[in-house]
């Protein structure tokens, strides 16, 4: 306990560098990830897509981090901590994120496009007013799930000596003997603020169905 | 390039292999077997147990594996339970596993219309009988798919074993890295690995979904 | 009384709040063995639920049922009257056994694994004597040559005949019926009344929540007509039917006839 309370700044400080190292990649990897599932069209840059995400969605986020940071500097690509990590999860979260809204491109109603068609749209105004809005609907569910998922990817960084909370964790281990305590309260840390985002889902979601009703305007 | 390093240490290398096949496949099988009667008393009957997995289930989903991880290695022995690296890594990975899996299964098991129950109930058949015969049959075809994806990730899940001493394929790695510095040619084989078992679970999916979709299956 | 001259069921002020809703307000009635006895009345007057409690699927919150004379539901526990467990109840629903307006058959299984589900498994009878009765039973729904089709290839009306056959497969003393053509198309309800018209001349006990006012006029002994969880009129279908003394059964015979 007396550890925890000396380590009290440290922890405060990673859980500060946690959220924000997570606001960014979040912001990164999903503008990223929009625009492969939006923009990357035809047979060889969709193929190029899948193979691409099928890497990143395959490989353990540890094996990514590692990489990034121990083999990039070796052809001169060296990131330091904290860029490794932001370069890792943004690789895999805009893997991740392409697939999600790639299926709920695929979940739109296609009447909705005729319709927008007849009514003489082009291809980015109708983006912009009936396919993102949409999008906006159907994604945001597997959206934020994988976004709660990350809050918690990101205690993989410690393993590259990103100081967030689990590497604190680690570090007040060795000089701890109540480790019980310490990680019980890192795992609080971590389920505080994927709740946070879960919670935030269930509110904008719901928020959504009161305002515009179910998706795809109910059309069956 | 130098790939002797892991031509070397080949034997290292498979060894680890296994541990990871190992690690994952127990986690697998215990996170189902463990899953199953929390997700009946998520919504059971019994108000306390009802609570008592619901919140289970939500302290296992929110907090990261790794941290469960850390709790069963470094944890456990603070209150006398003293476990090896590779059963406390089982251990830590087969609570966060089970989260999730006890999601899926209850999921499963509520899209099965109540008027199943109703009709089990009007036939006089016994709570487990009716779970058995009647609900569980119907269920698997909407658990399924998400239970086996899920193995691709308790499958990338058992690299964190690596970080409290499992020497496997991503334990191995880091220490081989840092004896030999050549992380490039090892990343890379080892990400190799990892992509074909994730072809392999890939496959196993594809399989179990055609064998769902046979006639007779509902 | 002794159990075998007395109405084979019987209940007595029976009352079950659903929510904030009171669907049964006091409902008594009797069915004779052998007796065809339906109840008729608007959406919302509590039928269903009035059906739901005679078998227990819904536990009533006051009021009796007696089946052969005995009281079912309830248990004198040291001088108290406390609600029977759910085990306990398992052998009296296989005595009264429901046939659903949805049918309600095991999409898993086929025709004939659905009928021979609960004798096997729950009274657990030898399986070559359950097939064989059970192939006799399709066969009186006429329904031999779809035995081993799986409910989502049958139409309605053959789900719910099937649906029938799994019912009597426990050897029921009495049949439950919940609206059971209701959600079937029109030419479809002609084979499913024709299958309960045979059972009611076989001196089958059934009772049959019921829209089909030729069955009830010309098949029921008796009929019960409920309005806002009472029991409004009962008795001779064709004297009720033709004369209502209400006012609330007048607007219904007419609702029905127009």
């Amino acid at each position: 306990m007396d550890v925890l309370a000396t380590q009290m700044p440290r922890f405060l400080q990673a859980i500060w560098l946690t959220i924000w190292l997570f606001a960014l990649i979040a912001t990164v990897s999903t503008l990223l990830g929009l625009s492969l599932a939006l923009f990357v069209n035809g047979p060889r840059g969709r193929r190029a897509l899948s193979v691409y995400t099928w890497i990143f969605r395959g490989l353990p986020e540890l094996v990514v981090l590692l990489f990034c940071f121990l083999a990039l500097p070796r052809i001169g690509i060296d990131l330091g901590a904290i860029g490794s990590a932001f370069l890792a999860f943004v690789l895999i979260g805009t893997a991740f994120h392409a697939e999600i809204f790639r299926a709920g491109l695929a979940a739109i109603d296609p009447r909705l496009i005729e319709t927008s068609r007849s009514l003489g749209m082009g291809r980015m105004l109708m983006l912009r007013r009936v396919i993102i809005p949409q999008l906006a609907r159907i994604s945001v569910t597997p959206w934020a799930t994988f976004l709660a998922g990350n809050v918690k990817m990101l205690s993989l960084a410690s393993a590259v000596s990103v100081g967030e909370v689990m590497m604190v964790t680690r570090q007040s281990l060795a000089i701890s003997n109540d480790p019980m305590t310490l990680i019980l309260f890192a795992g609080a840390v971590y389920a505080a603020m994927a709740s946070v985002v879960m919670v935030a889902e269930l509110l904008l979601s719901g928020l959504m169905r009161r305002r515009y009703g179910p998706i795809n305007g109910g059309m069956t | 390039m130098n790939w002797s390093v892991v031509t070397d240490n080949a034997g290292l290398l498979l060894e680890a292999f296994g541990t990871t096949l190992w690690v994952a496949g127990a986690t697998i099988v215990l996170s189902v077997v463990l899953a199953f009667p929390l997700a009946v008393m998520r919504d059971g009957p019994i108000r306390s147990l009802r609570i008592v997995s619901a919140v289970f289930s939500w302290v296992m989903r929110a907090t990261p594996a790794l941290t469960l991880l850390f709790l069963t290695y470094f944890g456990l022995p603070q209150v006398g339970i003293y476990l090896a690296a590779v059963p406390a890594a089982i251990a830590g990975l087969t609570l966060s596993a089970t989260g999730y899996n006890m999601e899926y299964i209850r999921a499963g098991l509520r899209a099965v219309p109540s008027t199943q129950y109703e009709a089990a109930r009007a036939l006089g058949m016994p709570f487990p009988m009716i779970l058995r015969r009647v609900i569980v049959p119907q269920a698997i075809r909407t658990i399924m798919p998400p239970l086996t994806s899920n193995l691709t990730l308790v499958m990338k899940g058992s690299s964190l074993a690596g970080m409290v001493a499992v020497t496997e394929l991503t334990g191995a790695g880091m220490a081989l890295i840092s004896r030999t510095y050549q992380p490039f040619e090892i990343l890379i084989v080892i990400g190799l690995a990892y992509l074909m078992l994730n072809g392999v679970l890939i496959w196993l999916q594809h399989r179990v979904e055609n064998w769902l979709s046979l006639p007779g299956q509902g | 009384m002794s159990a075998t001259d007395g109405p084979l069921l019987e209940v007595a002020g029976l009352e079950k709040t659903l929510g904030a809703q009171h669907v049964l307000r006091g409902v008594d009635f009797a069915v004779n063995r052998g007796e065809v006895l339906a109840i008729i009345g608007a959406s919302g007057s509590g039928k269903s639920t009035l059906l739901r409690c005679l078998n227990l699927l819904i536990r009533p919150d006051n009021g009796r049922i007696l089946w052969q004379g005995r009281e079912v539901g309830w248990v004198q526990n040291a001088g108290k009257r406390m609600p029977a467990r759910e085990r306990d109840l398992l052998g009296y629903r296989t005595q009264i056994s429901m046939v659903f307006q949805s049918f309600n058959l095991f999409p898993h299984m086929t025709a004939l694994q659905n009928v021979m589900e609960a004798p096997v498994m729950v009274m657990k009878r030898p399986r070559d004597e359950v097939r064989a009765e059970a192939e006799a039973l399709l066969e009186k729904v006429r329904l031999s040559h779809r035995a081993s089709a799986y409910p989502h290839q049958m139409s309605g009306g053959e789900q719910q005949r099937v649906a029938i056959a799994r019912a009597l497969a426990m050897r029921p003393e009495a049949l439950l019926f919940d609206e059971v053509t209701s959600a079937l198309d029109p030419e479809l309800k002609g084979e499913v009344l024709s299958v309960m018209r045979d059972l009611a001349s076989e001196g089958m006990t059934m009772v049959s929540v019921s829209h089909e006012m030729g069955f009830v006029r010309n098949v029921a002994d008796r009929v019960v007509f409920m309005h806002k969880g009472r029991v409004c009129e009962a008795g001779d279908p064709k004297d009720v039917l033709a004369n209502p003394s209400t006012p609330e059964l007048q607007a219904f015979v007419r609702s029905v006839t127009d």
